[in-house]
């Protein structure tokens, strides 16, 4: 028996870029700022990692516009606006978060 | 905060790193390799210090994020073509390249310089354009530069010269600041000869600076106060070079001295006189030094498997071969020189193969090119032990300054004249020098 399988020949132009995804790492540092803005040393202190660590994912965040630095009222990483909580939408952070 | 009390959002992430640590079920581990390799890259672009060889994938990955170090410095410079340090090269605008352009070139640099002969270029841009249409989504601009190469013969040279340059860059670099300095009479701000050396014994240091660095090369005060670690037995020459030296194969009576099994070539002789010369040498330690390393070299793999044949029933329990450990620690004593650049062992033992009736580079094969010798003869930390026919190679270049007017093959007499004289100055009142084993065909001691 004879199986005709359809098939299509496409030509199109690609390109290929190889992303890399967030490691949980990145993920805490982003959402720990985005809870409390913070300085390198406090992120830091309060999640435990390494300065090399923070300031690669820090570079990262930014880079990619998820973090950026507020000026006033005093010097501070924070999440940038992109990536913040919609402002009608129910919060999950406990109300005690630090 | 710690893990433990992690509440709200933060306790998924970490949740995801101790399902990672911990896999329990299929799904979790898929997870675990995912989160395992984004957490990889984040080291990678956390770290202060990166080891890596020139053709690592890692490299293009950190060039395209951007990544920039304070410093790069290129081991074995000299071996890596413009292709494979560029990428080495973008990683920090301070760069220290160090390498040897006098030892091993770029893998197949010979090869591929043919391809910046203007000829062969004519030959190729004739009708490149052609074979380049097989390849989709070409930039339009390859088509208006080979246009312009066919029909503007100085840009063409120029291209294929700094083409040429690019298959070597450090030897090119280096050798043009040599030219300037000398034209200048000003030192180079780019370039810098090292001239201490810490690994050769000072009378196998006065050989290979004489024969390949034009004497330059010195020993260090740490080679000149190291303690022998090397010992001998029955009579061997205690001396830091023996050379086991056979007839030329013109004045034996025997018919070959080298065997050739398909591509392979060996010398079974020169084979069993390092073997025999391996039982006349023994470590020599104090109570806590590390035992002394040892090797066997060839330029030829067949000579190398024949040799390893031969010494592996030799190796104990604990990976020693007479007491010796392995140069690398990983039990392996015998190596192509090609594959031992960089490498070092207190004992080297080498073979050099050739010994035949050709003449010119025909006779000496691999052995043409004195970057190859160069590497086999600085391997060596305290002694070497060399198996070959000084006759042999003095003869096969009488005369004969190669087989093209670009071979220069005057550094295998120099090498000759250099192991013929004893005691040289430059040994530096410390006792030492060359001891010559005249060998019969058979490989008997002659008297």
């Amino acid at each position: 028996m004879r199986v005709l399988i359809p098939a299509w020949h496409y030509r199109a132009r690609v390109i290929v870029q190889r992303a890399w995804g967030w490691s949980p790492v990145e993920e805490l540092v982003l959402l720990h700022l985005d809870a409390s803005p913070g300085t390198m040393e406090t992120v830091r202190a309060r999640l435990g990692l390494r300065p090399q660590v923070v300031g690669a994912t820090l570079a990262r965040l930014m880079q990619f516009g998820l973090v950026e630095l507020r000026a006033s009222p005093e010097p501070l990483l924070s999440t940038s606006p992109i990536c913040q909580w919609p402002p009608n939408f129910p919060h999950l952070w406990p109300s005690n978060f630090p | 905060m710690t893990r433990e009390n992690a509440t709200g959002p933060l306790a998924n992430p970490y949740r995801e790193i101790q399902q990672t640590l911990s896999p329990q079920d299929v799904a979790e581990r898929s997870i675990a390799e995912r989160v395992l390799r984004d957490t990889d890259n984040l080291l990678l672009r956390a770290t202060d210090v990166l080891l890596a060889t020139t053709s690592s994938p890692t490299l293009e990955e950190l060039i395209a994020e951007g990544e920039q170090f304070d410093w790069v410095f290129i081991e074995e410079a000299a071996r890596a073509n413009g292709a494979e340090l560029i990428g080495a090269l973008l990683l920090g605008n301070r760069r220290v390249m160090i390498g040897d352009h006098r030892q091993l070139s770029p893998f197949e640099a010979d090869e591929r310089q043919k391809y910046y002969d203007p000829v062969r270029a004519d030959d190729m841009l004739r009708d490149g354009m052609q074979r380049l249409e097989a390849i989709p989504d070409l930039p339009a601009e390859v088509g208006l530069a080979l246009e312009r190469l066919k029909h503007d013969r100085p840009f063409l040279l120029d291209v294929l010269a700094a083409a040429a340059r690019l298959e070597e860059p450090f030897r090119s670099i280096v050798e043009r600041e040599q030219q300037r300095e000398a034209s200048t009479g000003r030192p180079s701000s780019v370039a810098q000869t090292l001239l201490e050396q810490s690994r050769m014994h000072p009378t196998i240091c006065r050989v290979v600076s004489n024969t390949f660095y034009g004497g330059k090369l010195v020993p260090s005060d740490r080679v000149k106060e190291r303690a022998p670690t090397v010992g001998v037995e029955r009579g061997f020459p205690g001396t830091p070079i023996v050379v086991l030296d056979f007839p030329p194969l013109s004045m034996s009576k025997t018919r070959a001295f080298e065997e050739r099994a398909k591509k392979a070539l060996s010398n079974p002789i020169e084979a069993q006189a390092l073997v025999h010369a391996l039982d006349q040498i023994s470590p020599l330690m104090g109570e806590d030094a590390d035992p002394p390393s040892l090797v066997l070299l060839a330029p030829y793999s067949g000579q190398v498997e024949r040799v390893e044949r031969l010494v592996r029933p030799m190796v104990d329990g604990e990976g020693r071969l007479r007491g010796f450990v392995s140069p690398r620690g990983d039990g392996r004593f015998v190596y192509t020189s090609d594959s031992f650049q960089g490498g070092q062992a207190d004992v080297v033992l080498a073979s050099l193969v050739r010994n035949n009736v050709d003449f010119g580079g025909r006779a000496l094969g691999f052995l043409k090119n004195p970057q190859r010798l160069n590497v086999l003869l600085s391997r060596a930390k305290q002694k070497l032990i060399l198996a070959t026919s000084l006759q042999f190679f003095f003869d096969a270049v009488e005369g004969a300054n190669g087989d093209a007017a670009s071979l220069d093959l005057s550094f295998v007499q120099n090498l000759v004249r250099e192991l013929r004289s004893p005691v040289g100055p430059e040994d530096d009142g410390i006792a030492g020098s060359i001891t010559i084993v005249p060998l019969s065909e058979r490989g008997t001691r002659i008297p």
